[in-house]
């Protein structure tokens, strides 16, 4: 076992204990004893991403049947043993990783430990409950259609990455996971589930010292994987414009613009947090001002960074109002795009955006579970780990609007850039 | 556990409320008011959510851009809707954030232009949710439940009720119905709570002004035998929307209540019964769930079970609520059952607490309730003394399995 390490994080975060145990486990540990609480978080770093042709959404399957029982924990177990604690409990899978988190009171927390060991290792992946939660997984998936712009942003994401896996959805293609095979999952389960493919985060009223023991505990013994995370296929440059229609039965236009960008924790990864708040972080952000305000051309309008463990995207989404015509639209958000790249922002509106981002620290120190995904985040998606993140705050303020503009030419230009659009299909939600 | 909660009230009405946290270097401070439809002319709908919306556009001292820049300026994070307006800034802010509420909540000008865009973008908006199929059913349920109930009207009031809004006539109202003797204001956060008191009565006391009593809506009536509407909409699957008139937040049966909405389509996870037999059983759906508790108010509320389901599915759905309703109406609950029940109501209500703006909520739902500041200490006794025989009584009580209103929205004729 390594030395403890204890670093200061400056006040916007707390003190993180860190250990990384023999079999590869990677501990987070943080005290934050305001409330009787704990959140307890494990993330697998597997997901969509990993996954291969014809196994599309195998990740997002796996981590229902998570719930479906275990060696230790029958079906039904784990959501009743949760409640009769008091707490709660779910999980989420994205495209670089899947997580699972226990919110107890902090004199139970040590539950969740020996559930996620037992998981680990001991998910049963019973045929008859594949088989029905497979009907479950399809009917999230055809909520998914139904919902307006998760059709236009899956569109769009297929058409910007050709090559590497972030082409496919995370719930996967439908036919593909019709046809999955319940030993297809037991070996993705048994490939992926290891302990030194895990980062295991507690924030809460805990001492850490003794969180760690108990964690070594529970979870020390299991055995390292035979294999490291796969390589995948890199996503060659994009050398043109890309532009993709979706239709919807509706009444609305909705448009998702998006360009490649970088990996979480390169230089430019902060850069462009600041540009997305630049451009929509509030009703004084460009975006909503010339285009909900000036114009009064859209009824929505977001741009958010979103850096993955590979290459992913920046985004800016907006909803045309009643009357407003696509191309008016889409001229109207390049023409701010344009001009920021050209300009930067002034030194006020970098100010501003800024202290945005850093107060959201410590918005995220009011409850547990905020603060331990931010960090588990941030170690199960990025290559120099968590470290990334204690030097976010300090590395905010060495950018520059040169920066920023320069960030901007460099990644939202045309040849980059990939253009969706959802029209209605024939005018009416009939 | 225990909440220390300070409290003033002012000569004008006004209630100030605060509590102090650690976790966070941060604060809540909101101003809020009850005001929705029953405070609406029909011909107005809409009004009450188009006053809310547009308190940050213009005040006596800052233009909207102002507002936003000085917002923004700080971090912080402001919003405002019917119910008035609350900030979340860092808690060295303290000063300037209660400044701006009482200036959004209180003195705000409603600018032509502004009022004109922001009724626009309700226009829009009003556009927008019917491409979502459960916002469609949802509605068309809510409508037939409320029947002549002011709340049977969409909140955002319709094309027609905007276009003869004028900004005169959202002064008019924000007059009427913003008064301190309507209003709570509440300061959550890491200050003193006696100096955030004295911060919010120094800044608050000038404020002058009486409420008008609200006009008494008519009682909910629930219908004789099943009344169904099938919304034809091209989608991937059915929304289902089952249900009818529940009770107030009041109701001597609330807490029993609440324990059976928990047995029956509440519970976290796939505990409760519906959400175990529909979708972890029979993998009808990825959402469903089912309650009479949640929608409590000073008005009734409504029981309501929901689900989306894939189309051929929905019988199967329908028949799984009714059953499930049957059941809890005939017998009683197990022990076991109860006490897990028992166990996560009265071991979870910590999680309330957790985030300012949160507790700050909650703050306010206990002084319009009158829960009483032991609020926190006594809830556990609320729940602990149910009994599986209440559970049953109740049940059959406040459900009707015969006489319900059923909305399905989806792509053929049920």
């Amino acid at each position: 076992m390594t030395a403890t390490d204890t670093l200061p994080v400056r006040g916007l975060m707390r003190d993180v204990t860190h250990e990384v145990l023999d079999n590869g486990l990677r501990v987070f540990l943080v005290e934050s004893r305001e409330l009787p609480v704990v959140s307890h978080m494990i993330w697998y770093t597997v997901g969509a991403r990993d996954e291969r042709t014809g196994e599309t959404g195998l990740s997002h399957f796996l981590e229902h049947m998570m719930f479906k029982g275990t060696a230790d924990y029958p079906k039904g177990t784990i959501d009743a043993i949760t409640a009769r604690l008091g707490g709660h409990n779910n999980a989420f899978t994205d495209s670089d990783c899947t997580a699972y988190y226990f919110n107890l009171k902090s004199d139970r927390w040590t539950e969740a430990l020996a559930i996620e060991a037992s998981r680990m290792q001991g998910c049963l992946l019973d045929q008859v409950e594949f088989e029905s939660e497979k009907k479950v997984v399809i009917e999230e998936l055809q909520m998914g259609e139904d919902e307006p712009w998760r059709p236009l942003w899956q569109g769009v994401e297929s058409m910007a990455f050709r090559v590497h896996p972030y082409r496919h959805p995370i719930i996967g293609w439908r036919e593909e996971l019709e046809r999955l095979q319940r030993d297809t999952m037991e070996g993705y389960y048994r490939r992926h589930y290891t302990p030194d493919r895990a980062v295991l985060v507690v924030v809460g009223d805990i001492d850490a010292s003794e969180g760690m023991a108990r964690i070594q505990e529970q979870l020390g013994g299991i055995p390292r994987a035979p294999a490291p995370r796969a390589d995948v296929l890199q996503e060659p440059p994009q050398t043109g414009e890309r532009r993709i229609t979706v239709r919807f039965n509706g009444n609305m236009v909705r448009c998702a613009i998006a360009w490649h960008t970088c990996k979480v924790g390169d230089r430019a990864d902060p850069v462009l947090d600041l540009a997305s708040q630049l451009l929509s972080g509030g009703k004084a952000a460009r975006l909503y001002r010339h285009l909900i305000q000036g114009r009064e051309i859209a009824a929505e309008v977001q741009a958010y960074n979103e850096a993955r463990l590979d290459p992913g995207l920046f985004w800016v989404i907006a909803e045309g109002k009643p009357q407003t015509k696509p191309e008016d639209l889409e001229a109207a958000i390049l023409e701010e795009i344009n001009r920021f790249a050209s300009e930067g922002p002034t030194a006020r509106e970098l100010k501003r955006a800024r202290k945005q981002i850093l107060t959201s620290f410590w918005f995220d120190l009011e409850t547990v579970q905020s603060q331990a995904m931010r960090l588990g985040r941030y170690e199960a998606t990025c290559e120099d780990g968590w470290k990334v993140l204690q030097d976010y705050p300090a590395q905010l303020e060495t950018i520059t609007a040169k920066e920023i503009r320069d960030t901007v030419k460099r990644f939202l230009h045309d040849d980059n850039k990939t253009t969706g659009w959802s029209l209605p299909r024939n005018g009416s939600n009939s | 556990m225990k909440l220390h909660v300070r409290r003033r009230r002012l000569r004008s009405g006004l209630t100030l409320l605060a509590a102090q946290t650690r976790a966070a270097p941060t604060l809540a401070v909101a101003c809020s008011f009850e005001i929705n439809q029953l405070n609406e002319r029909p011909q107005d709908a809409g009004i009450a959510n188009l006053v809310g919306d547009t308190l940050d556009e213009g005040t006596e001292r800052w233009s909207g851009d102002e507002l936003a820049e000085l917002v923004e300026g700080l971090g912080g994070y402001l919003r405002v809707g019917a119910n008035g307006a609350a900030l979340q800034v860092a808690a060295h802010d303290a000063k300037q954030a209660v400044a701006i509420l009482k200036e959004v909540a209180l003195r705000p000008k409603f600018p032509a232009k502004a009022f004109r865009r922001a009724r626009a973008l309700t226009i829009s908006d009003l556009e927008s949710e019917l491409d979502d199929p459960r916002a469609v059913a949802g509605k068309r349920f809510r409508a037939l439940v409320y029947g002549d109930h002011p709340y049977a009207r969409e909140p955002k009031g319709s094309i027609e009720t905007l276009d003869s809004l004028t900004p005169a006539k959202l002064k008019r109202f924000h007059e009427k119905w913003y008064t301190p003797d309507n209003a709570l204001c509440v300061a959550v956060g890491a200050e003193d709570p006696e100096a955030l008191l004295d911060l919010l009565e120094k800044t608050f006391k000038s404020w002058k002004g009486e409420v008008a009593p609200v006009s008494e809506a008519p009682e909910l009536l629930r219908p004789n035998g099943v009344v169904a509407e099938h919304i034809v909409y091209d989608r991937a699957q059915v929304q289902v929307f089952l249900g009818h008139a529940g009770i107030r937040r009041s109701h001597p049966d609330y807490y029993r209540l609440m324990v059976m909405d928990h047995v029956l389509g509440t519970g976290p996870g796939f505990t409760s019964r519906i959400a175990r037999s529909l979708r972890d059983e029979q993998g009808l759906c990825y959402a469903v769930g089912a309650g009479i508790t949640g929608s409590a108010g000073r008005e009734p509320g409504m029981f309501q079970a929901y689900i989306g389901t894939s189309p051929g599915q929905e019988e199967t759905a329908i028949d799984g609520f009714l059953t499930e309703m049957r059941r809890i109406r005939m017998e009683s609950p197990t022990e076991p059952e109860l006490a897990d029940v028992k166990a996560y109501l009265t071991g979870s209500y910590v999680w309330a607490m957790e985030r300012n703006a949160n507790l700050a909520n909650f703050l306010v739902r206990a002084e319009r309730f009158d829960l009483g500041d032991d609020f926190v200490e006594r809830f556990p006794d609320f729940v602990n003394s149910v009994t599986v025989d209440e559970v049953r009584a109740v049940a059959e009580e406040h459900l009707d399995p015969d006489n319900y209103y059923l909305v399905t929205l989806g792509p053929k004729a049920a």
